[in-house]
């Protein structure tokens, strides 16, 4: 048994993460931000192949390193996008019977899932109204995935308003075209599912990571009462359940990935979004004042944790249904 | 990083438990058994060579594994007699790894040989009565007369001290040092002398598992103290690192044994279950793979492996918090099903003290917030 990344494994990771944070750097969605995303760069990279066998170009990465290169990817802001453009768009385009157009046309464009990624997870019956799509960025193709084929539009066709005006890549989505192609399915959807829903998981476990440490940063800096005031009991304990969780939540999330299916994948869902949250409440908290304006980040990495916590079934779904699985005697 | 035992792991765990099986009487190996009894399954395992396996082969070990331990410590629990019930565990797991890394080899030949025997019991003096997380605030004093030295002080919450032989101790040999943890040193105190006096402490449980040790010019060899005078407080840290992470798969399957009974008695009344519960029982379910996940990180980190310097302190933290809300949970289901109340309170009150124990929740905090993540003390 070997619960940790070995050396080849660990060097993966990092090399994804630092093209992660130069092609996808998080301040593109800062306040009156003019920095860009290069999901182009990214997928030239390899990235977005990374899960596929090598008959589609693909890496074959297993499931722990890709956790781990979305946990990256979820420091950045961009969880929600890695899952789509790196993992079930790739794989759902894997499984039509134009492989390789599709997934060479998909890594020049990015995509997004139409339809409610709270509930609908892969498939949807939606028409041209769509709540609730995840990792949503201009230009980004949409899918719909039906029972039992692939329906893409034209990204020209998309009208995007998010959530509540502010959140920036998660809302409702109207298209203006109808289909454009459509294309037989045929793949596990149940497994494909399982592995999205642990990748978002680890991108949560990222966003709390670098929520974690751009308020660690903040309070050993800001002084106040004649020091910095990451000294106070009351925040540093705070940060220490905070790294706490994260430690839990990122062991889940392994743990996921190595045996990936229920009750695992819902105890995973569960503790990455408790430790997001966590982590997301404390940095508006302990930056003060600036924590809570649309000047600063914070309130990104709040609004992200909490949309993404519900995507793939909410944290109080999933612990409900771990303890009636209980209660049955199913769990193990 | 994979799940899957190797098959020598697999052979190991599978001898162990047919071994457990013909050797060691279930009489022994249930959850009221005696010291005495648990005593003398510490003795058959040792005679198989199954007591101190990580320890290594020159110090009468085996050298074996960090998954290999975790195996030995999961089956353990699932024979009915855990590592964290064992008599031998002070001695094993805690004295035994801080003589093989600060003891001459004279203290090694002396004392290990015994706990490997289960011939010597040991207990742990650390906390005082007004020194228990503050360690470094230690007051219980030694004077050093040349061959010798007298302790004269108290120690409490001293597990298992009525039936030690030994007692390995943080005594003060410098007053005046500044800063206070430099005039510290650890001693090894001979337990059958005059002048040192146990009284058990009568817990809210009505169990005196601890005790408080009255020592009054208590005699200590100065071949006895262990790495140089003044050095106490490192030779410490080695002890209670090794206590903050030894035998968690042990605690997981006795955490998860306590809430399938949670399950048990909610099943079998006809008492409906509220809906608040049943995802307290999700939560809780979750967590405590928590403890097993924690215990896998660390078998799995080779000695060369720099371990987040945190990860100690979380472990304790996180099974402490979660043992804590099973036990509430438990306690309240209890109430409402009108059944075995009297263990889950038991189990409660007991439980309070996991709060303070092996490091109280705020030290471990500490912990993690200044040497993980780097804060201003």
């Amino acid at each position: 048994m070997q619960f940790a990344f070995d050396a080849d494994e660990a060097e993966i990771i990092s090399e994804a993460g630092r093209t992660l944070r130069r092609f996808l750097p998080r301040e593109r969605f800062f306040h009156d931000s003019t920095v860009t995303g290069d999901w182009r760069a990214i997928a030239s990279g390899g990235w977005l192949h990374a899960s596929l066998p090598g008959e589609f170009g693909g890496a074959e990465l297993p499931l722990p390193v890709i956790a781990g290169i979305a946990r990256e990817s979820g420091a950045c802001l961009s969880g929600e996008a890695f899952v789509n453009n790196a993992i079930v768009i790739p794989k759902l385009l894997a499984a039509t019977n134009e492989p390789d157009r599709l997934i060479a046309e998909h890594v020049e464009s990015g995509g997004f899932l139409l339809g409610d990624g709270r509930s609908d997870v892969l498939a949807t019956r939606g028409e041209t109204s769509y709540s609730w799509c995840y990792g949503v960025e201009d230009g980004f193709v949409p899918f719909a995935v039906r029972s039992d084929r692939l329906d893409r539009y034209e990204p020209r066709s998309v009208s995007f308003r998010p959530l509540a005006e502010a959140s920036d890549a998660v809302g409702d989505v109207e298209l203006a075209d109808a289909v454009s192609e459509s294309f037989e399915l045929h793949l596990d959807r149940a497994q494909l599912e399982a592995e999205a829903a642990i990748a978002s998981a680890a991108g949560l476990v990222g966003l709390g990571d670098a929520a974690l440490a751009d308020t660690c940063e903040y309070v050993s800096a800001r002084r106040q009462f004649g020091g910095p005031i990451g000294r106070f009991q009351a925040i540093k304990h705070e940060l220490a359940s905070v790294a706490a969780e994260l430690e839990i939540a990122w062991n889940a999330v392994l743990f996921a990935a190595l045996e990936p299916h229920q009750p695992e994948v819902r105890i995973a869902r569960f503790q990455a979004a408790r430790a997001a949250q966590r982590a997301t409440r404390a940095m508006v908290q302990f930056f003060g004042g600036i924590g809570v304006t649309m000047e600063h980040h914070a309130h990104l990495y709040l609004k992200v944790a909490a949309t993404s916590a519900l995507r793939f079934g909410s944290p109080s779904f999933h612990t409900q249904e771990l303890g009636r699985e209980l209660l049955r005697g199913e769990a193990r | 990083v994979n799940l899957d035992e190797t098959a020598e792991e697999a052979a190991f765990r599978r001898e162990l438990r047919s071994w457990i099986e013909s050797n060691v009487d279930p009489e022994l190996r249930h959850r009221e058994a005696s010291f005495d009894q648990r005593l003398e399954a510490d003795r058959r395992m040792a005679a198989a060579g199954l007591l101190a396996v990580t320890w290594p082969v020159d110090f009468g070990g085996r050298g074996a594994t960090a998954p290999i331990a975790a195996i030995l410590d999961d089956e353990r629990a699932r024979a009915g007699i855990p590592a964290a019930r064992s008599p031998s565990r002070l001695g094993v797991h805690l004295l035994g790894p801080t003589l093989m890394a600060h003891g001459t080899p004279e203290q090694q030949a002396e004392f290990l040989p015994p706990i490997l025997r289960v011939e010597t019991v040991w207990c742990q003096g650390f906390s005082e009565p007004e020194a228990g997380s503050d360690l470094a605030n230690a007051q219980c004093s030694a004077e050093h007369r040349g061959s010798h030295l007298v302790v004269r002080g108290s120690k409490i919450w001293t597990t298992q001290a009525m039936q030690s032989d030994w007692c390995f101790a943080l005594v003060r040999t410098d007053p005046k040092a500044v800063p206070k943890h430099r005039g510290l040193s650890f001693v090894l105190i001979a337990m059958d002398q005059p002048g040192i006096d146990i009284k058990p402490l009568v817990q809210l449980t009505g169990n005196a598992e601890f005790s408080e040790i009255f020592l009054d010019d208590v005699r200590v060899e100065s071949a006895h103290v262990v790495g140089a005078l003044g050095d106490g407080w490192k030779v410490a840290m080695t002890t209670l690192s090794s206590e903050r992470t030894y035998a968690q798969l042990s605690r997981y399957r006795l955490y998860r044994s306590q809430l399938a009974r949670i399950i048990e008695m909610l099943n079998t009344s006809a008492r409906s279950v509220p809906d608040g519960w049943i995802s307290e029982l999700g939560v809780l379910y979750a967590d405590l793979t928590g403890i097993r996940n924690l215990s896998y990180k660390i078998a799995s980190l080779g000695p060369a492996d720099t371990p987040l310097p945190g990860l100690p302190s979380i472990t304790k933290l996180w099974w402490s918090t979660t043992h804590q809300r099973l036990l509430d949970l438990g306690f309240r289901v209890a109430c409402h099903v009108g059944a075995d109340e009297d263990y889950w309170f038991a189990s409660w009150l007991e439980a309070r003290a996991e709060t303070i124990y092996a490091g109280s929740s705020e030290i471990q905090r500490n912990i993690i917030a200044e040497r993980q993540l780097g804060l201003p003390r």
